[in-house]
């Protein structure tokens, strides 16, 4: 059609048009419509608020000024100072980020907090160390070994690693989910493993304002099972989603990666943030919600934060022991994603997916 | 149709011997690894529709035992839809159905010959109606009517591709795989699949990078342009070979060439060795680079699919080529 036909569409035509939108817009079929309605969680019910921790939580924030430090020797003075839970024998399973790689973003968890990682749960007396994700985007998990360096530390270091979309899975009920989801598979590595450690990088999130531990345990969702990107998770609601994955796979501790973070038009077109800190704790709500904090937020800004802070543990910083540096020397104002500046996009968006 | 492959820069002779030695190596290394019927992802996992159907695909023209089992094996596991779950029993069906499908019909031809079993010319017209219904459709039935009213037949065609799981969004990775398993030749009754595959086309192009290529499938997220992926746009091109001429297709073969250097996976070198060489080009660095990227052991790494699919893109300089068709229908 060019200008001319444009400019000539009479009245009826358009009145014509108008009600077929608008009978469209009502027949659409109810899981690929615009604005699925998930971007926001319902109040949890008095079942789902059971399971909540008890008691006060610890977490440890460690200054880093960069990868070159001795990350191992810093994070083990910092937790020497609280407690953390025993992993003396244990299977330990590493979960860092590495979604997408794009040369010249800090996309993914650095290979030196990895490798740091590593030393810290073989001193704690771990029996296995596993390091295992599940990109969301990219299939080619070789090509993400190499381009990220990731693969490369853990050749030095002998370990294995597992490719968590790939691995044989188990179907494991959803208790008191926030998705309608009855049961989700899952990686047999991750159901096998007796402590699973999340090592995010800290970034902002288009979709739920910023990514920490809890959000990236979307990665240990098997693609072979729920595709790249795991589309039905996201349709069933990513702040939901992230809950129902956190109450499921119960994660023993969270090791984020601050030192570079990510700010802007995160989790993959941010800019790099250089944060120079490292947040450690066994409570991930409380470790993201101080993370929040750090990155000058609060954690009330972010649904999942608010609603994990009645289901899963503290967020309110009255409720959390912080140990090594505070939240006013190492607070950075992270610029933050396009739809905290405009949450209208996230009722709009046509798909949380990307 | 065999592939020319004078244009590797060793000698022709040399060249098909380092392919022939490559995919003899990689065949025993199959064979040893073949259990209950097929191969899982990584050694002592379980059976995987996609690892199966790959490593299958790649040694198809090897021992008929294989053919056999794995054929046993798709039937088994085959769902009352008609499509096929990642493994046996792992719920419902979902994007492996396109692989799954590709096998058979690529164990099962003979001499370009359609299917002749009739176990696997049945589980095939199920499998076919499987991927003609879990397409996806933005519109229901009273929407589509309103369209037809509104704008005739022509409004009803659309992009259409598939989701991984059904009821979602489509993507270019499943979208691929089931219309590269329509897309090879020798397609029963095609013509019934004519709107189908001219649909996905049109998803293909409606969603490609304004940069050049694919990605996952998001052109864009909340305004912001996204990157291509080398994935995701040599497994687009492989099966948009009717529209060699389409900017998109230009555009997409431009980006793949661009990043023919950067291609450091087994996975990568093997969808752009398949693509390139379906659209008439000379992956060169591509075919020595996997060569070089080949084990010991036979094998390009540690997941059996990447192996198998790295073994099927060698395959084409030596035996035949299935993955070639320059129709709407072959």
């Amino acid at each position: 059609m060019d200008n001319d036909e444009k400019d000539s569409i009479d009245r009826r035509s358009f009145l014509q048009g108008t009600l077929a939108a608008l009978t469209l817009s009502s027949c659409a079929n109810a899981e690929t419509k615009k604005g699925s309605g998930a971007a926001f969680i319902k109040d949890p019910t008095e079942s789902q608020m059971a399971s909540r921790k008890v008691g006060r939580s610890e977490v440890a924030i460690v200054r880093a000024q960069s990868y070159e430090e001795d990350l191992f020797g810093l994070m083990k003075a910092s937790l020497s100072k609280m407690p953390v839970p025993d992993f003396k024998g244990k299977h330990v399973l590493l979960k860092p980020n590495m979604v997408e790689y794009e040369e010249g973003y800090p996309i993914t968890t650095n290979p030196a907090v990895i490798k740091a990682a590593v030393k810290l749960f073989d001193y704690l007396g771990a029996k296995k160390i596993t390091v295992g994700e599940g990109p969301g985007h990219m299939r080619d998990i070789d090509m993400l070994l190499a381009k990220t360096g990731i693969g490369k530390a853990l050749k030095e270091l002998g370990l294995p690693f597992v490719d968590l979309n790939l691995d044989d899975v188990v179907k494991v009920p959803i208790e008191n989910g926030f998705t309608n989801l009855k049961y989700i598979f899952l990686p047999k590595t991750i159901v096998e493993a007796d402590a699973v450690v999340s090592m995010p990088k800290m970034k902002t999130h288009h979709w739920v304002g910023v990514t920490l531990s809890m959000k990236n345990l979307f990665g240990v969702i098997p693609g072979r099972k729920y595709g790249y990107p795991k589309n039905l998770l996201h349709i069933k609601g990513i702040p939901q989603c992230i809950l129902d994955i956190n109450r499921t796979v119960k994660p023993a501790l969270a090791i984020v990666d601050g030192i570079v973070g990510m700010e802007g038009d995160g989790p993959v077109h941010g800019t790099a943030k250089n944060s120079q800190v490292l947040v450690l704790g066994d409570d991930l709500a409380a470790v993201d919600a101080t993370c929040a904090r750090i990155m000058g937020f609060t954690p009330h800004d972010f649904d999942y934060i608010r609603v994990a802070g009645k289901v899963i543990g503290n967020i309110e910083q009255s409720e959390i022991d912080l140990f090594g540096a505070k939240i006013e020397d190492v607070v950075q104002n992270f610029e933050p994603s396009i739809t905290f500046k405009d949450k209208s996009l996230l009722v709009n968006a046509d798909q949380q997916a990307s | 149709m065999r592939l020319e492959t004078k244009f590797l820069p060793m000698l022709y002779e040399e060249a098909l011997s380092r392919i022939k030695q490559s995919r003899r190596k990689t065949q025993e290394y199959l064979l040893a690894n073949f259990k209950n019927g097929g191969w899982g992802y990584h050694l002592g996992n379980q059976p995987a529709t996609e690892a199966t159907a790959w490593c299958a695909i790649s040694l198809r023209n090897g021992p008929s035992y294989i053919k056999d089992e794995v054929n046993q094996f798709l039937l088994e596991n085959q769902n009352a839809d008609g499509g096929w779950s990642t493994g046996p029993e792992i719920g419902n069906s979902d994007w492996t159905s396109g692989p799954a499908i590709l096998a058979l019909r690529l164990l099962n031809r003979s001499d370009k010959a359609q299917v002749v079993d009739e176990r696997i010319e049945k589980a095939l017209s199920k499998a076919f109606i499987y991927l003609f219904d879990s397409r996806v459709d933005f519109f229901g039935p009273t929407a589509r009517f309103v369209i037809f009213l509104w704008k005739g037949q022509q409004g009803l065609s659309y992009g259409r591709g598939w989701p991984w799981t059904p009821g979602c969004f489509n993507w270019v990775e499943p979208t691929s795989y089931n219309l590269l398993a329509l897309r090879v030749p020798s397609l029963p009754s095609p013509g019934v699949y004519r709107e189908v595959i001219e649909h996905a086309n049109k998803f293909f192009i409606e969603h490609a990078c304004s940069a050049g290529g694919w990605n996952h499938g998001s052109e864009r997220a909340l305004g912001v342009k996204l990157p291509p992926y080398t994935v995701t746009t040599a497994e687009a091109l492989l099966v948009l070979q009717d529209l060699k001429e389409h900017s998109a297709v230009t555009k997409g073969l431009a980006f793949l060439d661009s990043v023919s250097e950067a291609h450091p996976s087994a996975m990568s070198l093997a969808w752009a060795i398949l693509a390139r060489c379906a659209h008439g080009q000379k992956p060169i660095k591509e075919v020595e680079a996997l060569l070089n990227n080949q084990n010991e052991d036979g094998s390009f790494g540690s997941n059996f699919m990447v192996t198998g699919l790295a073994s099927t893109a060698l395959s084409i300089f030596a035996d035949d080529n299935p993955f070639i068709f320059s129709e709407l229908i072959n």
